[in-house]
């Protein structure tokens, strides 16, 4: 996968997330002021702020996972010769790669199941697979940027400040 | 047990990023001890995320976030150096209590750290402290703020803990 291509599905990986995480602030706004203002709740808003806050998450654990910006344990890493560290970079990369597989065939099928039920969803009544969905989408993204790692040899992030400083 | 917990504890160590640690740990003894067939992981996982409660985390950031544009900070700052600043390792005691105001209205002690630290700490490492000492003082104060409601180490264990939540 070329370079390009790859930081493009980042980019609209973030403002896809950025924008649902922002759906979810509008509707629970909404919410408040149909509540507390007009005297008449709105039954989809907590329903579909957690909807939107499932794909936001997937969608921003791949986003986040190409940034190196996910949580980690870096204090043996940091103590590496460069050997090792690439070493084991390519361990973390193929290990998330593994899980991101399984996780995208089971949710994968977990998704087609649910499109076969016809489940609704019980205040907006759209289809429960369109949510689930949003879990191999997730992990899809989540193993391409996985492997896109493995294959350009890019380090894992040990230093998260960004400005090169290690005191 | 003790596959889950050596099983997390090496991939910690192995940097794998602390997400995927507990997913895999999880994962790995539910399906050799317990035999669980692997399509349960994809469903707990959905069951996981698909809390409202959890919609706290990003928006106390938030808060922190829009706090510190709307210059709020800067103004508790002012206050807490108008109530302790005057006396010996004045900047050190403003940052606590900026802290301790800011976790009042917000929850989250990363935000918190992150709004005061960057108006903090180049504050007092101008004024001759070290930076060493002053990070350790914001980030200590910051945990005040989960510690004074609303926080979210409130709301999520107590929503976890709460048994009728299971149902959902």
């Amino acid at each position: 996968m070329s370079r390009s291509l790859a930081d493009t599905i980042e980019r609209a990986g973030a403002i896809v997330a950025g924008a649902t995480l922002g759906a979810a602030l509008l509707s629970i706004f909404a919410q408040i002021f149909a509540r507390f203002v007009l005297n008449s709740s709105i039954v989809w808003s907590e329903e579909f702020a957690r909807y939107a806050l499932v794909w936001s998450v997937m969608i921003g654990a791949a986003v986040a996972y190409r940034r190196g910006e996910h949580i980690a344990v870096t204090s043996l890493a940091e103590r590496l010769p460069s050997v090792g560290l690439k070493t084991l970079s390519v361990f973390v990369h193929s290990i998330v790669a593994a899980f991101s597989v399984l996780l995208l065939y089971q949710s994968a099928m977990l998704t087609l199941r649910t499109f076969a039920r016809n489940q609704l969803s019980i205040a907006m009544q759209i289809d429960m697979g369109w949510i689930y969905l949003a879990l191999p989408f997730g992990s899809a993204l989540l193993a391409l940027a996985a492997l896109e790692a493995i294959f350009s040899g890019r380090e894992i992030n040990v230093d998260l400040q960004g400005d090169g400083t290690v005191e | 047990m003790s596959l889950l917990g050596s099983l997390f504890a090496a991939l910690l160590i192995l940097a794998v990023p602390i997400a995927f640690a507990l997913g895999i740990a999880a994962t790995a003894y539910l399906a050799i001890v317990h035999g669980m067939a692997l399509s349960a992981v994809p469903q707990r996982i959905f069951a996981g995320l698909d809390q409202f409660v959890l919609m706290s985390i990003p928006f106390y950031i938030l808060a922190g976030f829009v706090m510190n544009e709307v210059q709020l900070t800067q103004r508790l700052v002012q206050f807490a150096e108008f109530l302790v600043g005057r006396w010996k390792g004045g900047l050190a005691q403003v940052t606590v209590v900026t802290s301790m105001f800011f976790g009042g209205i917000s929850g989250a002690a990363a935000a918190e750290a992150a709004a005061i630290g960057s108006i903090l700490i180049p504050a007092m490492t101008r004024a001759g402290y070290k930076r060493d000492f002053a990070t350790a003082v914001t980030v200590c104060a910051s945990i005040v703020g989960p510690l004074i409601p609303p926080s979210i180490p409130m709301l999520c264990p107590a929503s976890a803990l709460m048994g009728p939540n299971r149902l959902n």
